[in-house]
């Protein structure tokens, strides 16, 4: 089906201080095999060498800098959203190497049903060490079995931050609104195209290589955001579960199992420890059965190599799961400290 | 980024995989099934399927989870028995009476998920009203048993351990009943010396797991033993052999007639015991066996049982000291 106006696709691309990466991310969105109509990058008030480095690209990318950062990306993203002139654009993030066919595959989405006003890729995380690889074992479950449920019965619970791409009226037209009230803006907008019964549509050949967290302390406080925002965004966008059947399948079995695994991983060794251990033996081999899937559909050895490993993982995310229940739910304290990984020069 | 560990959520999200990929792979095949659906009216709102929805959610995350938690708590191996078992020493209960006449109270086929409820009870009561009890135990196994172990623990000072043959099954009994003349071979009845160490070695290993065991009695099953076994006896520790017949440590009185196959009320048994003491006999052993006490389906028998409390009850009325084998002189 064609859309009535000619198909023309944008890059947006938030940037604070990613000079290690921004070069490598700017140069995978001009290799596009469709290329894009337009790539913007919002320079939001770098003090590193970002700006520099973009001024390299002289005239084939838009470059919006802000005499200071505005301190979290959905203003930064709000900053360039307000300045695109294409119907359709990709989100993604300063640190996230394009696939040369993201912008191909968007297109394909897009004008093979009209009816689609936002699109999830698929997100991989770049190699690096134990923590990225047990990200990855996490996105390729994540994906090729949760996201595609999802996408089965219309409910993608999250359009990713660096590898989504919305219809521009969606903002222009205020269907989609910047609050800049929760740590998760990507999932409170997937939110509000429920709301809205918008149709979201998940393509897994459109794929985008991010930097997940590197160092123990940075996967702490990501986690904390994500986890955060997570009860952020469910709290503020409840009325979905009561307006959707499929939103509330998957957001109440999601945080409903979430809270009692968390519960009963803290609680089983109190009680019981001997069994504690007889239940880790289980969770070991369930993480393992992951990994070598993980590792089977990456063709990558360190997956299964590192997937032990994600017990220990599977252990902090359910403690900061718990604890940011508590905090943003229980004593109803809402955190809004925005967290910058640390970034590393990483090429596809 | 999913909450930690979704495990209920990946079935549902597998089962609308496979659903949803055959409705996508009929479509392709019959591409004018689509046009051909009527749009009916919802059953019900999408709201009250919604709630409908979350309260099955709550409830089957509750219920596995609750479970979990329940079956943590329910379990023997809980962390507070084992600290309590870690932290628990026996304390003696047992009221020394001076009196020529004792009387040992015998409950064999102690043994591992086997009455288990049933024996402790026994023993308990008889603890409770300050009297020594030996278990005969089946040593088969038994370490395998939480709950007996945990009441041995705490109690070992007032319960003597006996050996009572290694699996107390019936030797020669192959499942075959064809020729089978009714009548039932002892574990320990007919082996010679070699099959009596060897099993005896067994016991003893196995009884040694126990916490607090010292081994001075054997008890054969079915009552029976062979003079070859008998012989070996003392390799292992033991002192006292009760079966049955005129020895010295064999039973006197019995909780059932094997005769009859019917229960023996305690009146009866005290009876028999005080005409062991009439005879000028100082000891009489009275055998019982949880399973005297005990339903078809493993539940207290409470006609039985009100009459073992009476039992108790009566030898403490009496003027007799109420002992264990190992109290006794060494023969």
């Amino acid at each position: 089906m064609q859309t009535t106006k000619p198909l023309t696709i944008a890059i947006l691309i938030p940037a604070h201080n990613e000079e290690q990466m921004i070069g490598a991310c700017v140069d995978s969105c001009l290799a596009q095999t469709r290329p894009a109509d337009e790539i913007i990058v919002v320079n939001d008030g770098s003090t590193d060498r970002t700006g520099e480095i973009l001024a390299t690209y002289g005239d084939r990318i838009r470059v919006i800098t802000t005499p200071v950062a505005t301190g979290n990306k959905s203003r930064a993203q709000e900053i360039g959203i307000n300045a695109l002139s294409s119907n359709v654009f990709v989100a993604t993030d300063g640190d996230t190497i394009l696939d040369s066919n993201f912008v191909l595959e968007v297109e394909k989405s897009f004008l093979k049903n009209s009816e689609i006003s936002a699109f999830a890729g698929q997100v991989q995380s770049t190699t690096y060490n134990y923590l990225t690889a047990i990200r990855e074992i996490d996105y390729v479950i994540g994906q090729d079995l949760y996201k595609k449920a999802q996408s089965y019965i219309n409910q993608v619970m999250v359009i990713p931050g660096c590898s989504g791409a919305f219809k521009t009226s969606l903002f222009h037209e205020n269907k989609i609104t910047f609050d800049h009230d929760t740590l998760t803006e990507d999932f409170d907008f997937t939110y509000k195209l429920h709301e809205q019964d918008l149709l979201i549509c998940y393509n897994q050949n459109a794929i985008c290589y991010t930097q997940d967290p590197h160092t123990l302390s940075s996967y702490l406080n990501q986690m904390r955001r994500w986890y955060g925002g997570g009860w952020q965004n469910l709290e503020k966008h409840i009325n979905i579960v009561r307006k959707r059947p499929s939103a509330a399948l998957l957001i109440s079995m999601g945080y409903f199992e979430g809270l009692g695994f968390s519960i009963l991983f803290f609680l089983l060794p109190i009680v019981n420890f001997a069994l504690f251990l007889n239940m880790l033996w289980l969770y070991l081999i369930i993480c393992m059965i992951s990994g070598a899937y993980a590792s089977a559909r990456r063709r990558r050895a360190d997956l299964f190599v590192y997937s032990p490993l994600m017990v220990l993982i599977g252990a902090i995310n359910a403690w900061i799961f718990l604890e940011r229940f508590v905090v943003e739910i229980v004593l109803r304290k809402k955190n809004m400290t925005w967290f910058h990984p640390e970034r590393r020069l990483v090429l596809k | 980024m999913n909450p930690p560990f979704t495990g209920i959520t990946l079935f549902i999200s597998l089962i609308i995989i496979v659903v949803g990929f055959v409705k996508r792979q009929f479509l392709i095949l019959y591409p004018i099934a689509e046009s051909l659906v009527i749009k009916k009216k919802r059953i019900v709102s999408q709201g009250i399927a919604s709630i409908c929805i979350v309260l099955f959610s709550f409830a089957a995350c509750g219920l596995l989870y609750s479970s979990f938690i329940h079956g943590a708590f329910a379990d023997e191996q809980n962390n507070y028995t084992k600290a309590s078992e870690y932290f628990t020493t026996c304390e003696s209960t047992i009221k020394r009476t001076i009196s020529d006449k004792k009387i040992i109270l015998r409950l064999d086929d102690v043994q591992a998920y086997g009455w288990t409820d049933i024996s402790i009870k026994l023993m308990e009561d008889a603890v409770k009203q300050g009297f020594p009890i030996v278990a005969g135990v089946i040593p088969n196994n038994i370490q395998t048993d939480p709950k007996l172990n945990h009441f041995f623990k705490a109690q070992h000072c007032n319960i003597e351990i006996a050996i009572h043959g290694f699996t107390h099954e019936v030797a020669g009994d192959f499942g075959d009943t064809e020729g089978d003349n009714g009548e039932t071979t002892g574990e320990f009845e007919l082996i010679g010396e070699h099959v009596a160490r060897r099993k005896l070695e067994q016991a003893v290993s196995a009884l040694a797991l126990l916490p607090e065991t010292t081994i001075a009695t054997f008890i054969p099953p079915q009552n029976k033993i062979s003079q070859s076994a008998l012989a070996v006896m003392p390799e292992y520790g033991v002192s006292y052999v009760s079966s049955e017949g005129a020895g010295p440590y064999d039973y006197d009185a019995s909780t059932w007639n094997y005769v009859t196959g019917e229960f023996v009320k305690s009146k009866d048994v005290i009876e028999k015991c005080d005409a062991v003491f009439a005879s000028g006999d100082t000891l009489c052993v009275i055998m019982l066996h949880p399973q005297d006490f005990s339903l078809a389906d493993q539940n207290l028998n409470q006609a039985h049982y009100r009459e073992y409390l009476w039992l108790l009850g009566e030898i403490k009325r009496r003027d007799v000291s109420v002992v264990r084998f190992i109290d006794l002189p060494r023969p």
